[in-house]
């Protein structure tokens, strides 16, 4: 994927280098995808789909135009943040979010910069508003995205059961 | 135990009982964090176009490099003589280096001298000013071309 952003170190973790993902990426990728998953908190996954079933996925998707950052520490993928063109007719240029970063990185802006990469590059590309949905009880999730200027638009009351009946 | 027994005896997510509700936010490009480039700042907001630089960093090499050109007749086309040469001097572009030419020259021999064996110096294409310029200090200084090594 051709981006406007250079790849970029992060100042205060030097081995810390956010780009963008190529499907070379895949097996690294699916290790923090499947640990953010099995914290059943913050994602509507239990644990990561099969590598098979995630590659098919991330391929569609990069097809459809999606846009995946992501954050490396001394060359292992330890966080992503992607938005993905809706397909929905007339949703084109509505991109939805999702992103995800292991334990032990978070609080380090790590998740701030690798958010802004991804939505600066989504918005370049064209698209005209970017929408997510996060679970209520992940303040730090919703801190990070009002900071960053997303505002809220609603709330689905109880539309979800703790991870274990999602999916 | 069925998997709404198992989730309740988790100290997950919860903001009643056992469920948790989905917050629904969204942005839009006028509220991205403005860069922290002031000038690009100052230029997106005279421009009143937030992540200029971001769309012109997506155009093709040859899109943008056409549109530069119109860029730059459009702004020929309204300067006079004496303006550009004004500008010159004052543009940190094209005002000449306070730098000795001679520390650098030594400096360039220096770095010559000790390239490793398989590295070569090629000779990029010189600095070219579209217009005549008078050939006496500063004009003959900012013709230098930069000296570039690549392995062989």
């Amino acid at each position: 994927m051709k981006s406007a952003y250079p790849p970029q170190l992060i100042p205060s973790k030097m081995r810390m280098l956010i780009r963008p993902f190529t499907l070379a990426d895949l097996a690294s990728f699916h290790r923090p995808l499947d640990a953010v998953a099995r914290e059943r908190r913050h994602l509507a996954l239990l644990e990561a789909p099969p590598i098979a079933d995630a590659e098919r996925y991330l391929c569609a998707a990069l097809e459809q135009g999606a846009i995946r950052f992501v954050a490396e520490d001394d060359d292992r993928v330890v966080g992503w943040c992607d938005v993905t063109p809706r397909q929905e007719p007339g949703s084109s240029r509505v991109g939805h979010l999702g992103m995800g970063l292991l334990r032990e990185y978070r609080g380090q802006g790590i998740g701030y910069r690798i958010l802004d990469y991804t939505v600066r590059e989504a918005f370049g590309k064209g698209l005209t508003r970017i929408d997510l949905e996060v679970f209520s009880s992940n303040q730090a999730a919703i801190g990070l995205y009002r900071r960053y200027g997303f505002t809220i638009e609603g709330r689905r009351r109880k539309s979800a059961a703790c991870g274990w009946d999602l999916g | 135990m069925d998997s709404l027994s198992r989730a309740a005896g988790e100290k997950a997510r919860h903001v009643d009982g056992i469920w948790d509700d989905i917050i629904l936010m969204a942005l839009e490009p006028g509220a991205v964090p403005v860069p922290k480039n002031p000038i690009m700042n100052r230029i997106e907001r005279q421009a009143a176009t937030h992540g200029l630089a971001t769309i012109l960093a997506n155009l093709s090499g040859p899109d943008l490099q056409s549109l530069l050109l119109e860029v730059y007749r459009q702004q020929a086309a309204r300067r006079t003589p004496a303006a550009i040469l004004a500008e010159h001097s004052r543009s940190r572009f094209t005002r000449p280096s306070q730098g000795s030419a001679k520390a650098f020259a030594s400096l360039e021999r220096l770095a010559h001298e000790n390239l490793p064996p398989d590295f070569e110096v090629l000779e990029l294409s010189p600095f070219a000013l579209s217009r005549p310029v008078p050939l006496s200090p500063p004009w003959d200084r900012i013709g230098a071309s930069l000296p570039f090594g690549i392995r062989k």
